[in-house]
């Protein structure tokens, strides 16, 4: 796990979230939603993989039950999200729910490409030549964990504190 | 536990699956998740104040995993469904 900063997401007054965003980021989440349908459809694969873990780590057969009940529905919630994304992609106010698709979108990809780069916590994911071939990913990467970041501190102040909890 | 001549051959996880027995959520750590993301669903699914998130994100983080709910088996299923949506890495399993 890393930590960053914040700045792109702030919750208002009325309980909505102001979205600042540079043309270019917002170009560049534009392509987002169709290019990760088509990685989350396909199931569990090799990049996919952190998306669809095993809930049962020593029981086999437990954990093909819990895939074949739940595989489906962990697919159909983050088709959903990506329809919302795709729905807001131009606004610069959004709600809660749709803030919290934005950052699971993001979050679900910085799992893709973190799985695809490798990324570990004893090294900078920029941490390469600049001529590396994936650079572009691991600059996508940064963008990502900086929506992801900014995102849940603006929805962390919409937490109602519970008693007790 | 009670032991049956005829259960002997039986596979080993049939044995530990007890209705008595509570189930754990375990959270494992990951390089790729934020702290402040993990800390963020804690607080979002189990209703858990900043201060007991934040306790629990850090003991994935420096301990390596951290138990985050229990309970019956299709609560604790429910859970790790839910923390999968989100995608952490969690698991669960019958307390010994």
């Amino acid at each position: 796990m890393a930590l960053l900063r914040r700045r792109r997401f702030t919750r208002t007054s009325g309980g909505d979230y102001q979205v600042r965003l540079r043309d270019e980021e917002r170009a560049i989440l534009a392509t987002l939603p169709d290019q990760f349908d088509a990685l989350v459809s396909s199931g569990a694969t090799p990049a996919t993989v952190r998306l669809f873990p095993p809930a049962y780590s020593d029981q086999p057969e437990f954990d093909a039950e819990y895939r074949r009940l739940m595989g489906d529905e962990l697919v159909r919630r983050r088709r959903a999200a990506l329809a919302t994304v795709r729905g807001t992609l131009g606004r610069d106010r959004l709600t809660e729910d749709e803030l919290q698709a934005w950052v699971g979108m993001c979050n679900d990809l910085r799992l893709v490409l973190g799985t695809l780069l490798d990324v570990s916590e004893d090294r900078d994911v920029l941490d390469v030549d600049r001529s590396a071939e994936d650079l572009p990913q691991r600059v996508l990467y940064v963008l990502l964990s900086e929506i992801v970041d900014e995102g849940v501190h603006a929805l962390a102040q919409g937490l109602a504190p519970r008693a007790g909890a | 536990m009670p032991v049956a001549p005829v259960e002997v051959d039986r596979p080993e996880h049939d044995e530990r699956v007890r209705e008595d027995r509570p189930w754990i959520v375990i959270v494992w750590n990951d390089p790729i998740n934020l702290m402040s993301y993990v800390t963020y669903v804690f607080q979002k699914l189990f209703g858990y104040s900043y201060e007991k998130a934040t306790k629990l994100m850090l003991d994935v983080h420096h301990k390596g995993k951290a138990i985050v709910s229990s309970g019956a088996r299709e609560r604790a299923e429910l859970d790790v469904f839910r923390l999968h949506e989100h995608g952490l890495w969690a698991t669960m399993e019958q307390q010994s």
